[in-house]
């Protein structure tokens, strides 16, 4: 049994495309299940499939208005998400490069 | 920022394992200056980004290191780890924690090889699973390096101010 971490549920969450969508369609203001699912073409089940991974990862919260079910933007604090990705970011594409100026800037300068 | 995939510098980015990803780049430089460079503590913060100052570094197997980012602001972080092992000069693996609630402690292996005048780097970092790599990588890689960043990154901060 594998055990996710929340760091590996945000993760995982955020790495599919249809999700992040549906994350930037909340951040403009709360809504259905079938709201969601009529840009993508996608059926009912589809979506809450895609809701219900976004849930799990606290990134949206639902509730139950009547027969429909009302989704909006989750607790998890994004800000924290993106402190770690920046990381992430700057190992895989900056980093390298920036240290290559340092060494050819600092060329005699040190040992 | 462009990544120019011709140049003999272009940061190459392969996943050699299941719960491993690894970049590298060459430089042209000999391996004890690269060696040195990379653990100077007062050099450290010309490349590591986001204002990094030093807290801590003792670079010796057994000793540490501690890293923060942005410090003295509300986007203040810190990452830090333990040396494992310390061979100069060409190797070096340390455990990489991002401090706080997403941290998740991860192995770093740094390889530095001499190639002709110059040296090949590699950093590898091992994951516990699967996963928490994938989800690591998906936007700095398979979405087409910096515009899967930059995507990334338009839309937390969207979020972050909804």
């Amino acid at each position: 049994m594998v055990h996710y971490s929340p760091v590996d549920r945000t993760f995982a969450a955020l790495a599919d495309p249809t999700r992040r969508v549906v994350l930037e369609r909340l951040g403009q203001g709360s809504a259905t299940i079938s709201e969601l699912a009529e840009p993508f073409g996608m059926s009912l089940t589809g979506m809450k499939k895609h809701v219900r991974i976004l849930e799990e990862a606290q990134l949206v919260a639902t509730v139950k208005v009547g027969r429909t079910r009302l989704c909006h933007l989750g607790p998890r604090r994004l800000d924290d998400v993106r402190g770690w990705v920046d990381v992430y970011r700057q190992m895989v594409n900056e980093q390298l490069d920036r240290f290559g100026d340092v060494l050819d800037r600092t060329k005699g300068d040190r040992q | 920022m462009t990544v120019d995939q011709q140049s003999p510098h272009a940061v190459s980015f392969t996943k050699p394992s299941d719960l491993e990803f690894k970049v590298e780049r060459t430089f042209d430089h000999p391996i004890e200056r690269v060696w040195a460079a990379y653990t100077d503590p007062a050099l450290i913060p010309q490349w590591w980004g986001q204002g990094t100052t030093v807290d801590r570094l003792d670079v010796r197997t057994g000793g540490g290191y501690r890293f923060v980012s942005n410090p003295g602001t509300d986007k203040e972080s810190a990452v830090s780890g333990d040396f494992l092992e310390v061979s100069p000069p060409d190797r070096l693996v340390q455990t990489f924690e991002m401090e706080g609630p997403y941290g998740k402690p991860f192995t770093q292996t740094v390889e530095l090889e001499r190639v002709g005048d110059g040296t090949l780097l590699a950093i590898t970092s091992r994951f516990d699973s699967t996963e928490e790599r994938d989800g690591v990588v998906n936007y700095g890689a398979e979405q087409g390096a910096i515009g899967g960043w930059a995507r990334l990154d338009a839309l937390l901060k969207q979020l972050a101010a909804a």
